[in-house]
């Protein structure tokens, strides 16, 4: 779904002095429309591309990996005629989690839009932040590629797609709160097939392995009330995709929910509130920040019962330093749980590999 | 230190209280006022730098171009670059503050990259919990640095010197844009920041201030690995004519060689401040050992040999030296602190307004003045100590040797003296060294040994003339100097320098002023001026605005000018380029050439009009091609002529407002020269004028306000030399004082007996004196005539080379007059309290004296 | 010319000592007297006391019409000037003028016309043989000719009172014997009254009159060496 990056589309932009026209509510029964909606939706507030998945290098070594462009819309100096005038701003952030290294390794880039320079293009997925870039084909099957340079790590990915982009919530449109004004256009491009190389310092290994990818976009997400989320995106081992979140209230209950399964064959299904639950297993404490994270999950979509587990416990994201949020993202497990079987039992087999999303923990995301 | 230089040596100095107490002040003086210069300008040099420093942050290279920006296409090409791995533009704005004399210096940045390139520029939101990056992002918001918080929120003034409240208040303040005024909102600071700044959002700094599309600046850091010199290397090609990419620290570097000609200016002032101390210990040893030569002649009898002997009177000149030196490196610290408080780190030229240096202890400098101290002191030794040394003892012991034996004949002098002048003659010869006119000094210095050495001679020529005084006492005075011109040397060198000194800057000075009035008078030939504000300012006149102007009743004419500033090279200062009509209310004072454009010229060039310092630092003259980089072109001008200007050192071209516009299609104008209808009084129009604009907007001037305050600017900038000048005489007197103080202490039997003879106590005191007039009077007249020979040089050779301006001689008659007469009459108060212990003696004791 | 009566000094001091009392002195023109005595026993006192450079503590001292004690500092400078000459042991000639300026200083001092003060400083330095001489640095004189000198300049104003302390004590016998005759000749020549302190009986001697200073005053001692 989203990194926490968001940030910077907090409410002093919309108080202050308001240029331009106002952002365009997210409606139920707007079809989504490829190529042209894989590319940006500028007059939105928010919108992000968002990549995790799992690389394994020629020695086997699993990593897990993850790429975000932001764009944000500010309604700042849309009368200027500078092109200087933060109209637009797209901010990058990637990681790595690397059990080697214990700890994630993670970077950003940001910036105002400025033509040749810092761009989230209309009518194809074209975000660029410097020599930061995510780029897709002008067609929902052409594949997608990403450069990505920091000071201890970089990687440059290919992400081939082998189906059509899976809808969520109703047809793309994905209710976050009893409001369906909270709500975004929401897509997913889960078993994308990665092959490129990853540097870690000065070392460049080969890798490949499996991807997905989040594109939405909104104007308010985040219900009244709400104090953050959790959200996972696993590609299953059977080509299939699961999705699902939950939107968490200041005591911790789950004030909204959903989830998207697909399979291999493109058939989909959705899922309503009551059909998803995140239980917290086992918690972890960040040695930096102090902040509890449940890292380990039960989490029960329909009837059928699963368990979460991380590459590795710290997958803490600390960016107070420039966006000033701190979040928990990282590689996840999936394993199945056997009917009959208790979630604190040993395991089943796993079921695929993806991403975790824990934000919230520290303090309520502004948005 | 051994026993004997302590008691027969050392404690010398103490038995002669008051001269060792004159020559250690004249030589902290000297030293603290040398080491003063330094201090102030190096820590102004250095603030200066750490703003640089602090504005470039991380920079390895800055993309610089004219004043007024470059169009920022610049800005992707490079940011795209492998070898760059971030870019920061700024487009930095001197913001006019309506009707005040103060200016904010307000540097539009990204704050996104300003974070990875000059993290001290990054912006802190006052507002509490929000986003400090989205805050940083608001048009009509700027940040200031603390200097600046500070700075705005005191008491200010107008551009009239009235006193104004606060330009910050409530967390607003106006700045100017155009003729308009503009409220931003001090939205918080800039804590990494120092000097007076403010910060803001570079998109919203370029639409408020007119300058969509332009830069002033391009920080860059480079990628790991790339080093400065390859990325130049790489990135020189890309740049458009009249953009230049250089180290951080050039700007620094550049500031520093445009003062740096006033700045040795001063340094020299000062060397012949520590220069006349020096003659000071020199006269008073040489008078000591004089005093005290039948007890040397005594010790060597009784086997001291001549080595230890000039050992213990350099010792003695040392000792002076070393304190002297320490009391003035103490002093010049303080001075300089003082001048900090007071005047800030400016020392008069403008170089470093608004800068606000701390003082340093500065241990290499201040050892280095303390040894100028000692080599003064040592060296003023020398000559003395090697004539005591010289003495056979046998000669010296026997009765009678009077008090001149040790003293110089002070004749055969007379070639020395013209060697000296030929040599001065050469020196004006020698080509400058990078802008510093060495030859210029050096021949300076030439003058002066030379009207030093020309004092005997000058003494024999004028002495007869004034034989024909009937008092006794003025005869006898007359017979002394006549019969030992060699202590006038002694006594007058101090003055001769100082007085040199002064006269030649009085005299260059007073020939400037005459010079830059006149020059004011033919620059400003209209009736009335309005401006918006200085060149790249905020403040300008747009073509509606001028339409305004121009529809004012009364106006009968508008001429206009634009000020842009050029960067010819990667080294050299920013070259200044006006746009006008040629031919118009605006005057232009010729040097050479004429007028009229080349007439068939092959290339059709566009003319150009460049000043003395244009000419000479690119070789110009009328017929010659120069090249201009103008809109990102380089564009080739016929200069058509040469002319002189006063308010830009580092040289000005001329060129038509048509040309200028047709280049660059930039329509704005700084100035405007008004030309009034018959009967329209400038006062009216004046007033028209502020009704339409707002007072607070435009500053409208009259030609001789103008050329009053330009004067007062100009009075203001020499008011340190003048300060510098006097110490100089004051070190000259102190020579009259000792030396006399020295000779009355030496002559009271001659005292006693004329006691006896029937002179009165008061008729003593006239004949001291008398000599002491009669002695500066000669070193007037030789620092007169020494003086205006340097005045010739400084005029003709170092101004031409250090600042490349002519001027008109001038000489001040009257004021140098009224000058040459005080200093003879203090001479002549300061001998007379010199020898006042001597008359105090009873004349009884004095006749029984064996001398 | 000159008259003492009843001078007395006395030196301050704990205790105060008397250094002479009731002193009576009367030497008329062209009268050369000389006065000896112990080392310490007043005489150059004496003698500045009558040149009015040092207090009397009793009596009364006249040159000519005046009284010297009433006088103040600067009218006493100008009775020196016009009435007084000085021979000092010591020459006192300056040595930045010429012999002839030297000797013409005390006219330059009252105020005399440049030709006539030269004229007579010329004539004074022919009559004490140093006449072709006139335009001489002193530098280039011995002692008894610097003294020729000064026993001119102690004339050339044609003073009523020539007071010479020591005046040969700096010259070997030969040339003082020389000097004193000069000085003694030229004060009984231009009439004016000469006193002459010395501790040389011999020089003494060839005074017109030898006194003798005591506590109690002066003893003519002419003639008893």
């Amino acid at each position: 779904m989203l990194a926490a990056l968001l940030m910077l589309a907090g409410g002093g932009v919309a108080q202050g002095q308001d240029a331009g026209p106002p952002y365009p509510p997210v409606l139920s029964g707007k079809a989504l429309v490829f190529p042209q909606d894989l590319g940006a939706h500028p007059d939105y507030r928010t919108e992000w591309w968002y990549i995790t998945g799992w690389l394994r290098d020629a020695a086997g070594v699993e990593r897990g990996f993850q790429l975000t462009f932001f764009r944000v819309r500010t309604r700042i100096g849309e009368d200027n005629p500078s092109r200087f005038a933060p109209r637009q701003l797209v901010l990058a952030h990637a990681a790595v989690a690397d059990p080697a290294t214990g700890r994630l390794r993670h970077a950003e880039r940001s910036g105002r839009a400025y033509p040749g320079l810092v761009e989230a293009l209309e009518g194809r997925t074209a975000v660029r932040v410097d020599d930061w870039l995510l780029e897709g084909g002008d067609s929902a099957q052409a594949a997608y590629r990403s450069r990505i340079e920091a000071d201890d790590f970089g990687f440059t990915l290919d992400f081939a797609v082998d189906r059509a982009p899976v809808l969520n919530g109703r047809e793309g449109y994905s209710q976050k709160a009893p409001d369906p004004l909270n709500a975004s256009y929401y897509y997913s491009r889960p078993q994308l097939a990665v092959s490129g190389t990853l540097r870690l310092d000065g070392t460049t290994v080969a890798v490949s392995g499996h991807a997905w990818l989040d594109h939405e976009w909104s104007s308010e997400i985040l219900p009244e009330g709400a104090r953050g989320w959790d959200w996972i995106g696993i590609n299953l081992a059977d080509g299939g995709g699961l999705m699902a979140f939950r939107m968490r209230d200041h005591d911790g209950r789950a004030i909204w929910a959903a989830a998207t399964t697909s399979a291999r064959d493109g058939s989909i299904r959705i899922h309503p509130p009551g059909e998803v639950g995140f239980k917290p297993l086992r918690h972890w404490r960040s040695p930096r920040t102090g902040i509890e994270y449940p890292v380990e999950w039960a989490v029960t979509i329909a009837d059928r019962r699963y368990r979460l587990r991380p590459l590795m416990d710290d997958q803490e994201l600390d960016s107070r330093a420039s966006t000033g949020a701190i979040y928990w993202e990282g590689a996840v497990r999936l394993y199945e749980v056997e009917e009959g079987a208790e979630v604190g039992d040993e395991a089943g087999p796993e079921l695929g590999r993806g991403y975790l999303e824990m934000t919230g923990y520290a303090e309520r995301l502004r948005m | 230190m051994s026993v004997p230089l302590r008691r027969l040596f050392l404690a010398s100095l103490l038995r002669r209280r008051l001269a060792s107490a004159l020559s250690l002040l004249a030589i902290a003086l000297g030293v603290a006022l040398g080491l003063a210069v330094h201090l102030i300008h190096g820590a102004a040099l250095d603030e200066f730098g750490r703003g640089i420093r602090a504005v470039a942050g991380k920079a390895d290279l800055q993309v610089v171009g004219p004043r007024d920006g470059f169009d920022e296409a610049l800005f992707v090409t490079l940011a795209r670059r492998p070898e760059v791995a971030a870019a920061s533009p700024v487009l930095e704005i001197d913001a006019r503050l309506p009707g005040r004399e103060e200016s904010l210096r307000i540097l539009g940045v990204d704050l996104f990259r300003v974070l990875r390139v000059q993290p001290g520029l990054m912006p802190l939101a006052d507002r509490g919990g929000e986003d400090l990056r989205f805050a940083a992002l608001r048009p009509g918001v700027v940040f200031l640095s603390d200097d600046a918080h500070q700075r705005l929120s005191a008491p200010g003034h107008s551009s009239e010197g009235e006193a104004l409240p606060p330009a910050l208040a409530d967390a607003r303040i106006a700045v100017q844009s155009g003729v308009r005024s503009l409220v931003l909102e001090a939205g918080g600071r800039v804590p990494g920041a120092s000097g007076v700044l403010g910060v803001m959002d570079l998109g919203a700094a370029q639409q408020a201030f007119g300058r969509i599309g332009v830069l002033s600046r391009i920080d860059l850091r480079l990628t790991v690995g790339v080093s400065p010199a390859t990325a130049q290397a790489a990135l020189s090609a890309l740049l458009p004519p009249g953009i230049a990419l250089r180290a951080p620290e050039a700007a620094a570097g550049e500031l520093g060689s445009l003062s740096r000609a006033y700045r040795v200016n001063l340094t020299m002032l000062a060397a012949i401040a520590l220069l006349t101390g020096g003659f000071l210990v020199f006269s008073t040893q040489l008078l000591s050992v004089a005093r005290r030569r039948r007890e040397f002649a005594l010790l060597r009898a009784l086997g001291l040999v001549r080595a230890e002997l000039m050992r213990g009177l350099l010792a003695e000149g040392a000792v002076v030296g070393v304190v002297g030196g320490l009391l003035g490196v103490a002093l010049g610290h303080a001075l300089a602190a003082g001048a900090f408080r007071l005047v800030g780190g400016d020392l008069g030229a403008g170089f470093f307004q608004g800068v606000a240096p701390q003082l340093a202890f500065h241990p290499a400098a201040s050892l280095a003045y303390l040894l100028l101290g000692v080599v003064a002191g040592v060296a003023g030794t020398w000559l003395p100590a090697r004539a005591a040394a010289a003495v056979a003892p046998a000669r010296a012991l026997r009765a009678g040797e009077g008090e001149r034996a040790g003293l110089p004949r002070g004749d055969g002098r007379g070639r020395l003296a013209a060697a000296m002048l030929v040599f001065a003659v050469l020196a004006c010869l020698v080509p400058p060294l990078g802008s510093i006119p060495v030859g210029g000094y050096a021949a300076v210095v030439f003058v002066l040994a030379a009207a030093i050495l020309a004092l005997p001679v000058l003494a024999h020529a004028l002495l007869p003339l004034l034989a024909r005084g009937r008092s006794a006492t003025w005869r006898l005075a007359h017979a002394r100097l006549a019969a030992a011109p060699g202590q006038a040397v002694v006594a007058g060198a101090g003055v001769i320098a100082s007085v040199a000194l002064a006269v030649s800057m009085a005299i260059m000075v007073n020939s400037f002023r005459v010079s830059v009035d006149e020059w004011l008078a033919q620059v400003l030939p209209a009736d009335l001026y309005v401006r918006a504000s200085v060149a790249s300012g905020s403040g300008y006149l747009d073509p509606p605005a001028l339409a305004g102007i121009a529809a004012t009743q009364g106006v009968a004419r508008v001429d206009t000018t634009r000020l842009i500033n050029l960067r010819l090279s990667d080294a050299e200062p920013l070259f200044t380029v006006l746009a006008r009509p040629a031919q118009g209310n605006w005057g232009l004072p010729l040097v050479s050439g004429s007028m009229e454009p080349v007439a068939g010229d092959a290339e059709g060039l566009p003319p150009a009009w460049v000043s003395e310092a244009a000419a000479d630092r690119h070789d110009l003259a009328r017929g010659s091609r120069f090249e201009l980089p103008l809109g990102g072109r380089v564009q080739a001008f016929r200069v058509a002529g040469v002319w002189r200007d006063y308010a830009r050192q580092h040289g000005a071209a001329l060129i038509e407002s048509r040309d200028y516009v047709a280049l660059t299609g930039d329509d704005r104008v700084n100035d405007a020269a008004l030309l009034l209808e018959p009967g329209a009084t400038p006062a009216a129009v004046a007033q028209a004028l502020r009704e339409r604009f707002g007072a607070e907007h435009i500053t409208i001037a009259l030609p001789g306000e103008i050329r009053a305050i330009s004067l007062q600017i100009f009075d203001r900038t020499f008011l340190i030399t003048y300060l510098m000048e006097a110490v100089a005489v004051v070190i000259g007197l102190f020579g009259i004082a000792t030396t006399f103080a020295a000779l009355a202490a030496t002559r009271q039997g001659e005292f006693g007996m004329l006691r006896h003879l029937g002179f009165t106590r008061a008729e003593i005191g006239r004949l001291i004196a008398t000599e002491g007039a009669l002695t500066a009077g000669l070193g007037v007249i030789a620092g007169l005539a020494g003086g205006a020979a340097i005045a010739w040089v400084l005029i003709e050779i170092i101004n031409r080379q250090s600042f490349h301006w002519s001027m008109e001689l001038a000489v001040p008659w009257g004021g140098l007059a009224i000058f040459a007469v005080s200093l003879v009459l203090l001479a002549a108060l300061v001998a007379r309290l010199a020898g006042r212990h001597a008359m105090r003696q009873s004349a009884v004791l004095a006749v029984k004296a064996d001398w | 010319m000159l008259q003492l009566d009843d001078v007395t000094r006395i030196l301050p001091g704990t205790p105060a000592r008397v250094l002479f009392e009731g002193l009576a002195l009367r030497v008329g023109a062209g009268e050369c007297v000389a006065i000896v005595g112990e080392s310490g026993s007043g005489k150059s006192t004496l003698l500045n006391c009558i040149a009015g450079l040092e207090p009397v503590d009793g009596g009364a001292i006249r040159v000519g019409d005046t009284s010297v004690e009433r006088l103040d500092d600067d009218a006493m400078a100008r009775l020196r000037r016009s009435h007084f000459g000085f021979v000092f042991q010591a020459f006192h000639i300056l040595p930045h003028l010429d012999l002839l300026q030297n000797v013409a200083l005390p006219l330059w001092l009252l105020g005399t016309a440049e030709a006539e003060a030269g004229r007579r400083a010329r004539e004074m330095l022919g009559r004490v043989g140093l006449g072709a001489r006139a335009t001489d640095p002193p530098q280039q004189l011995s002692g008894g000719e610097l003294q020729r000198v000064a026993i001119a300049r102690a004339l050339v104003h044609r003073p009523h009172l020539v007071l010479a302390d020591e005046p040969t004590g700096n010259l070997d016998p030969g040339r003082a014997s020389e000097v004193l005759d000069l000085l003694l000749g030229q004060i009984r020549d231009s009439r004016a009254a000469g006193v002459m302190v010395t501790h040389s009986r011999s020089a003494a001697a060839r005074a017109d009159r030898v006194l003798e200073l005591r506590v109690d005053g002066l003893h003519d001692i002419t003639g008893h060496p």
